[in-house]
């Protein structure tokens, strides 16, 4: 993984990196993948991925209303009457 | 005549206030909550009301476990200013049985972390010795019992959060079986590896909090009703996998002290986990990789920090550029890494591969023996800003992280003292759903062994 | 322009008809004020849980079975992660690599249009950029559509011209509503349309690149759409052009499509099973209960009509929505089935459209509607009749018997005898070539006397009094 690998990667997550810190987290990023090749080792020929194995699980289709929404909107950095508020949307 | 209940969560409150400056492992206390429900209490008391399980016992909540009306914010910026609009159901059914809230702890950011350094709010200290960190991520919770702030806390589990902060500090804390506790309300950080969990000076407390915090939600579908047998067999097999005993001598010499002083029902056999040297490997992906989709939600519109950028684009780059710290950053790429495409069947795919291994290694364990013992973790607490290797940290948590891949329950007690008298934690496993039998042969153990 | 030959695949997302959303217990209800319908859940609230809806399950195998879907036994749901502000968790809850049910077909009437895979999955929110007609300076954010549970239909490649999807569309539609799946409601929401079109020189050459095409409101925007883009492409690439893969809005006002963004970068969703809900299974029993809640389908219901004599417009539109043609088959059990497919699709219909009432909201017994076409059918009473008592019939659900009756109509001979001289005397060179036997003349004096009577008289009566004044005059001579 190279700079521009992990600057995809940070773009991809949303993430901004500072410029200063970019080559600190390559260099513990290559570390930490090439310790994960250790699990190459692993014959994992004919085993299916793990799963814990519950019952269906479903809910009754019922309406509850929520009744504290105002502690919901409440938190909102931006709001416009009952709206949270963004930026505008560029695309569409 | 004052309540009797008032002026004990006041006395608990005001010995916090106090002495906390030096540990810092509350990052609030409720006080006007916790006083409130301790007049509502005390009222009880009165008239004469049926009390609760848990009536007028001080519980502190670990930062991530949200409670409606308070804020939460995981040990980061990201989420400050947040007050949750609903409760988690722990939070319920402690208050339900008539537990008092204190405050919540501090916690490594998100949970991402073996020594509570990496909180936006400043490191805990050991209260064994306040030079060396508590353990982490739930080093708060540790600390708050291990001060004798609290008779018992709440933390959260999902490579050994619970565990070895709990071995660290000297008090015990236990990990329930994936699904015995909802976790409707805990932040989450690897969804299919967290649990909520106790902390205590002792397992009968820790069992009493499971009791009550046990058992099927329907917000949470992974939980699951069981009913825990706390009883023991007339001889109880216990395996020492012989992975785990590559660890510092101080830890070796009190866990094999320990299990000289076992119970005489309790015997004891060497096992094999021939897979646990790549547990490390497993759950540094499999985390990783939930965590960066379960933090994506943090993007400043709903809740919490927002940096304006020059556009809505900018604006979620600058807000969680600026309101996660470097480790947050550094596991939520990992795990985007794991996940994108080109990669996924090499990590993601791989590592839950090997999971199955994992798991299937204890399977065939648990056919053979009722509990396997061993270290919680390799060495004992460590100095602050000692390990700056990411890597290295993660190395911690070798012998706690197979027990969230397997999905089984898992407790550490103390078990005596290494270097500057600070403590080595025992860790006993059992089989998923055995909770009952665990705790109880748990108890059985504190009782057993004696160490100074 | 040399010749081009489209592929055209859609994809449609419908509201499955539950009363609350996918995964938490809020309404699902249209038109409510703006983030009402939400709570902890569908806002992604730190520390949150899904919890799957039972109904949409349910819904979405009955769903499997009318698109002659194979079921998956097993099932699961994965996360599709991408930042979006309608987008509370940051991940949409879908099916990935294993959907509910996959590989079936719609059957039209020329060809079959193959389904690769039906799944289920939660809507996102809503961005607002104007309050009424002013615009924001930004954007807001509405979540009550957050989270409510949709089915995901993605068909093969396998139509060739706007007409086809407009058909397709058409008859999923019908397929949907009869088994009360859900709405499709374009205008509501309910039912969304992408297209993914192509065009190639020849059925040898691989498939030509493809752009996604996106915001039509109706069918028939989405048969403009796609056919504007099959030109614009035939032209672009006749033209020596590139046709980029790309997704392209449509514009309804200006009748074109507009390049959106262009993917450059394949998007990555980072899909991965969703850890927090447990798998789906999916038993016999299951199925067969959904398969029993299943009415008979709008093909099979074709053929029975078309064996009633009806002609093939009015099997289309009775066979269009499933209480419709459940109120026709239940007016025509023991009547002459032409005029009642008549009488609904000309006076009930409109009757419905004036008052703007779903067939759901009608209280006409049926059997009315079908005792009134026999009268019409027999003669006994005229189409100006019907007209004049069928809304009076419709709000006050009367049989046509006792309307008739009320409003004097009339087979008394007594009453129309009078009338029918008048008719007579009025019309007389039309009763000589009556009496001459010029059967055709009666007509023009039945006629005066209906027009004197507003339609009121009957006029298979008003023919029987000629027919005997006739005879009486022989009589007399
Ligand atoms: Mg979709
Ligand atoms: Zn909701």
């Amino acid at each position: 993984m190279d700079r521009d690998g992990i600057l995809r990667i940070a773009k991809l997550a949303r993430l901004e990196i500072e410029d200063g810190k970019i080559e600190k987290f390559t260099e513990e990023f290559n570390k930490i993948l090439s310790y994960f090749e250790k699990l190459g080792e692993v014959n994992t020929k004919d085993i299916s991925p793990f799963l814990l194995k519950n019952e269906n699980v479903l809910r009754e289709d019922e309406v509850i209303r929520f009744k504290d929404r105002d502690r919901i909107l409440g938190n909102a950095p931006d709001r416009q009457d009952d709206f949270f508020k963004v930026k505008k949307v560029i695309e569409e | 005549m004052k309540g009797q209940i008032k002026e004990k969560i006041a006395g608990c409150i005001g010995k916090i206030k106090q002495a906390d400056i030096k540990i810092h492992s509350f990052l609030e206390i409720f006080e006007h909550r916790a006083i409130e429900k301790a007049e509502q209490l005390d009222e009880k008391v009165k008239n004469g009301d049926k009390q609760g399980r848990l009536f007028g016992l001080p519980v502190a909540i670990k930062d991530n476990i949200v409670i409606k009306g308070e804020r939460a914010t995981c040990g980061s910026k990201i989420l400050e200013g947040f007050i949750s609009p609903y409760d988690a159901e722990v939070v319920k059914r402690l208050e339900r049985e008539d537990a008092v809230i204190i405050g919540r702890t501090n916690m490594d950011e998100f949970a991402f972390g073996s020594s509570t350094e990496t909180s936006a709010w400043g490191v805990t200290r050991n209260p064994v010795n306040p030079e060396f960190v508590p353990g982490g991520s739930s080093g708060g919770s540790a600390a708050s019992v291990a001060a004798g702030f609290v008779p018992v806390a709440l933390g959260s589990d999902t490579g050994g959060s619970i565990r070895q902060p709990a071995s660290f500090c000297g008090v015990c804390g236990f990990k329930p079986s994936y699904g015995a506790v909802s976790r409707y309300g805990l932040v989450a950080f690897g969804s299919s590896l967290d649990q909520i969990g106790p902390f205590a000076g002792n397992v009968r407390d820790i069992k009493k909090i499971f009791e009550v915090i046990r058992g099927r939600d329907e917000k949470d579908e992974t939980s699951v009703e069981f009913e825990p047998v706390y009883a023991l067999k007339e001889k109880v097999v216990c395996g020492i996998p012989k992975e785990y005993l590559n660890c510092s001598e101080k830890v070796k010499s009190a866990v094999k002290k320990t299990i000289e002083q076992l119970p005489k029902n309790f015997e004891v056999v060497e096992i094999s986990l021939p897979h646990t040297e790549y547990a490390v490997g497993v759950y540094y992906i499999i985390a990783p990789s939930e965590a960066s989709s379960n933090l994506a939600r943090f993007d400043g519109i709903r809740y919490g920090r927002r940096i304006d950028g020059s556009d809505l684009i900018d604006g979620y780059f600058k807000t969680r550029g600026s309101g996660f710290g470097d480790e947050v950053k550094r596991r939520i790429m990992l795990g985007t890494f794991a996940l994108s495409s080109g990669y996924y069947d090499a990590y993601y795919l791989k590592a839950q591969k090997v999971r199955a291994v994992i798991k299937r290694d204890f399977d065939i364990a648990f056919k053979k023996v009722d509990l396997i013992i061993g270290p919680t973790s390799p060495v004992i607490a460590f100095k602050i800003g000692e390990i700056t290797d990411p890597l290295s940290m993660y190395l911690q948590d070798i012998f706690t992280i197979p027990a969230n891949l397997a999905g089984i329950p898992a407790i550490s007690i103390p078990c005596g003292r290494g270097e500057m008298g600070l403590p080595v934690g025992f860790q006993i496993m059992a089989a998923r759903f055995n909770d009952g039998f665990l705790l109880e042969a748990a108890e059985k153990i504190e009782e057993a062994i004696s160490y100074e | 322009m040399s010749d081009f030959i489209p592929t055209i695949g859609l994809e449609v997302h419908v509201q499955l008809k539950t009363k609350s959303k996918m995964f938490c217990s809020c309404s699902t209800d249209f038109g409510a004020a703006p983030n009402t319908n939400i709570c902890p859940v569908c806002t992604g609230q730190p520390g949150v849980l899904p919890a799957k809806n039972k109904r949409a399950i349910e819904l979405a195998v009955r769903a499997g079975l009318v698109l002659n879907c194979r079921i998956e036994k097993y099932s699961v749901f994965a996360r599709k992660n991408y930042f979006y502000p309608d987008l509370p968790k940051a991940y949409q809850i879908s099916q990935y690599e294993l959907p509910i049910t996959r590989d079936g077909f719609v059957k039209l009437s020329g060809k079959k249009i193959g389904i690769i895979r039906a799944h289920l999955e939660e809507d996102a929110g809503k961005l607002l950029h104007y309050i009424g007609s002013v615009p924001v300076d930004g954007s807001l954010v509405d979540l009550n559509r957050c989270g409510v549970p949709l089915l995901e239909i993605v068909s093969y490649p396998d139509i060739d011209s706007p007409e086809t999807a407009f058909e397709y569309l058409k008859t999923l539609r019908r397929l949907l509503r009869y088994a009360e799946i859900s709405d499709c409601d374009m205008e509501k929401g309910s039912l969304r349309c992408d297209c993914n079109v192509s065009v190639r020189r020849s059925v040898d050459e691989p498939l030509g690149v493809k752009t996604e095409i996106k915001n039509m409101n109706s069918f028939r925007e989405v048969r403009e759409a796609i056919a504007y883009e099959i030109e614009r492409q035939k032209k672009v690439l006749s033209d020596g052009g590139k046709i980029y893969q790309e997704t392209r809005l449509w514009n309804g006002r200006k009748g074109v499509t507009v390049e959106m963004r262009r993917k450059e970068e394949a998007a990555d969703y980072r899909y991965f099973p969703e850890p927090d809900l447990t798998p789906i299974f999916i038993d016999e029993k299951i199925i067969e209960e959904q398969r029993k809640l299943i009415p008979k389908l709008p093909a099979e219901r074709k053929e029975k009509l078309f064996e009633m004599g009806l002609s093939e417009y009015q099997v289309d539109v009775l066979v269009e929505e499933r209480k419709l043609c459940d109120y026709f088959i239940a007016a025509s059990e023991n009547s002459n089935p032409k005029e009642v497919a008549n009488l609904i699709i000309t006076n009930l219909l409109g009757e419905m459209n004036k008052k703007r009432l779903d067939i759901e909201e009608v209280k006409l017994n049926p059997l009315f509607v079908g005792e009134l076409a026999d009268l019409k059918a027999s003669g006994k009473i005229s189409a100006q009749v019907v007209k004049r008592i069928f809304p009076q019939m419709f709000e006050k659900n009367i049989p046509p018997s006792q309307l008739l009756k009320n409003l004097n109509i009339v087979s008394d001979e007594g009453k129309l005898e009078k009338l029918v001289w008048e008719g007579i005397s009025e019309n007389s060179s039309a009763w000589e070539d009556y009496k001459m036997g010029k059967e055709k003349a009666s007509g023009r004096i039945i006629g005066w006397v209906m027009k004197k009577t507003r339609g009121s008289s009957d006029p298979a009566t008003v023919k029987k009094i000629l027919e005997r004044l006739k005879d009486e005059k022989d009589f007399d001579n």
